[in-house]
């Protein structure tokens, strides 16, 4: 018993943080002080509908809904919600009604153990009721905070909102505007417009639920319910306090057993790259070197110069000016390949690092490639290239792929002007010179982009756009 | 009066070089939506002004473990960082520069490097990534 009031606690108290429903049974009532006798009192007086099954086609059998329940008075216990005081009442369905959802892992539950009658007054007085089915996800361990999905519904089952509670407290609210199977991309108009948005990608989520009588064996049955989906909106931005709040504009209608439905998420996905790229086959597999007309093929050179706009080799990045040891920036050098064809854009990000700590008097290292796709850069630019000098240089990136990495011979700049001559497209390789080594470098191989006369096939960008994987393949 | 003032002056300078840091105490661990040399620069203070998210401190904490700090005059240089901060067991705010390579990370406070485990070194990186990619509004 003790056990059970605990996980009672812990998996019901979610729901004081976001008592404010907006369809729901209420009435105003006047009066001062909760308690389960009146909340009795007020439940009683609800006109509730008597539930069956009978006469509904299996398509939209819903057990939740549609089975009969009952609320224990007898075990019902008074809680204050946000201050507010409310009656919280287990509930028993008529027959064995077992939950799960695609986000539970391996987990089912017993409806009787998920789900309250919640009777609680607002600061007018009015009396409320809600059916809350508290669904945890894999996340969720007994004892511990509730993280997963909470339905609030009428005590006939329909929908009023739902919430999803994070492994870090935070709460998406249902916003059931939405039409019934709503893509992804018709999701945050306002954040098309944004020049950083990759990709919307949703994450929906499913209930199913399995009704058994031993009594009647004959007639359990399984159906599954909407769950809602999760909207993240991808963007590449790496600048500050810009982006988009996912869900932005949402909108909505939907119930409980319904078509699609949003979580307003409270996170934005911001495409951060770096990394480590595990095979570089795998990974350059969508481009495709058919040729033909409507094939287009550029390389970027994007630059991060340790100093922007000068041959600087390194340059300090304190965030203190007296700190005695200054981390050395020394920038870095990456390659955006991108194939446009009828069928899309495919781009990848390829940068060289090294797979441990490099420094003018350790200069060696294993050699990796990344995928910088969320990398700024201070300069950048961009060669139109044939088919033939695209996927040689591709090859290239390729052959040398674990080559050992040296800051002073094969860093990323070096590596970068070298796939670029694999596919004839020749830049200045301009050796500087550091404390200890020398070799490209970022800081020289920038500003010789931007002195170059530029010739017909070559944009220099100044501004660091945006640049995204984009496009994939089986 | 010069041999106090000398004597003070070492034992802090001895102090401030001594000073170690139990990163299994550290706590409330966050990513930022800063990066590079924008992120590296930027002060402390104003982290907060920057998309973050809660990271799981048992996460991170697991990746620390074991971590050894690199011996001054080793120093990586650095081609690109994400940002993290934390609560130390003071309750003191920290900035802490992670490298997008060789598995190295940076205590603003106490200006040290630490390195993680080889062992994790990878996996490190991906977790930094994938967290890196469901930052909070």
């Amino acid at each position: 018993m003790k056990k059970r009031t605990l996980f009672s606690f812990f998996f019901f108290c979610p729901f004081l943080f976001f008592i404010s429903c907006k369809k729901q049974e209420s009435s105003t009532l006047r009066e001062e002080g909760l308690t389960i006798a009146k909340a009795k009192h007020f439940f009683s007086g609800l006109a509730v509908p008597a539930e069956t099954t009978e006469a509904v086609a299996s398509a939209q059998r819903n057990a939740r809904k549609q089975l009969a329940k009952i609320p224990l008075w007898n075990k019902a216990y008074t809680i204050k919600l946000a201050g507010i005081p409310s009656v919280m009442v287990p509930v028993q369905y008529a027959s064995p009604l077992y939950l799960t959802g695609n986000f539970s892992g391996q987990k089912a539950w017993l409806a009787d153990d998920i789900t309250r009658l919640l009777v609680y007054t607002d600061r007018q007085n009015n009396y409320h009721a809600n059916l809350l089915t508290y669904f945890p996800d894999s996340d969720y361990s007994a004892g511990g905070a509730f993280t997963g999905i909470i339905f609030v519904d009428d005590w006939s089952g329909d929908a009023i909102t739902k919430y999803k509670i994070g492994k870090d407290h935070s709460v998406s609210q249902w916003d059931g505007n939405l039409p019934p199977l709503t893509p992804a991309s018709a999701i945050g108009t306002d954040a098309v417009h944004d020049p950083d948005l990759t990709v919307i990608v949703s994450t929906c989520t499913t209930i199913y639920g399995y009704n058994y009588s031993a009594d009647d064996p004959e007639n359990g049955y399984a159906y599954t319910e909407d769950g809602g989906c999760v909207y993240n909106i991808i963007s590449s931005d790496d600048g500050a306090g810009t982006g988009y709040g996912g869900g932005s504009g949402l909108a909505s209608a939907g119930t409980a057993g319904g078509g699609s439905s949003g979580f307003l998420s409270s996170t934005v996905i911001i495409a951060s790259g770096n990394n480590i790229i595990g095979n570089i086959k795998d990974y350059d597999k969508c481009f495709t070197n058919t040729g033909g007309t409507g094939f287009t093929y550029s390389v970027t050179v994007c630059v991060d110069q340790p100093v922007p706009g000068t041959r600087e080799t390194w340059g300090l990045t304190p965030s203190d000016a007296s700190a005695s040891a200054n981390p050395i920036d020394v920038g870095h050098v990456f390659m955006v390949f991108t194939e446009k064809s009828p069928a899309g854009v495919v781009t990848r990000n390829i940068g060289l690092y090294p797979s441990g700590s490099v420094s003018p008097s350790s200069p060696s290292s294993g050699g990796q490639l990344n995928n910088d796709a969320s990398h700024g850069y201070d300069i950048s630019l961009t060669v139109s290239a044939t088919s033939e000098q695209f996927f040689n240089m591709l090859n290239y990136v390729a052959q040398n792929a674990t080559a050992p990495y040296n800051l002073n011979s094969n860093n990323c700049t070096s590596f970068t002007l070298h796939t670029l001559y694999a596919g004839d497209i020749y830049l200045p390789a301009t050796v500087g010179t550091w404390p200890g080594g020398s070799g490209n470098d970022p800081g020289d191989l920038g500003e010789d982009i931007r002195s170059m006369t530029l010739s017909a096939g070559e944009t220099r960008n100044t501004v660091s756009d945006s640049h995204p994987n984009l496009g994939t393949c089986n | 009066m010069k041999k106090l003032f000398l004597f003070v002056f070492v034992f802090f300078a001895l102090h401030a070089s001594s000073q170690t840091r139990d990163w299994q105490k550290t706590r409330a661990w966050k990513i930022y939506d800063l990066r590079d040399k924008k992120g590296m620069r930027m002060k402390a203070d104003s982290l907060k002004q920057f998309r973050s998210m809660v990271l799981d401190d048992d996460s991170v904490k697991y990746f620390l473990k074991g971590e050894r700090e690199i011996p001054h005059g080793d120093e990586p240089v650095w081609m690109g960082a994400i940002i993290l901060s934390c609560l130390d067991s003071s309750g003191i705010f920290l900035k802490v520069d992670v490298s997008v390579y060789g598995g190295f990370f940076y205590d603003e406070q106490f200006k040290k490097y630490f390195q993680v485990r080889d062992e994790v070194k990878e996996e490190w990186m991906a977790y930094l990534d994938r967290k890196g990619t469901e930052r909070e509004r």
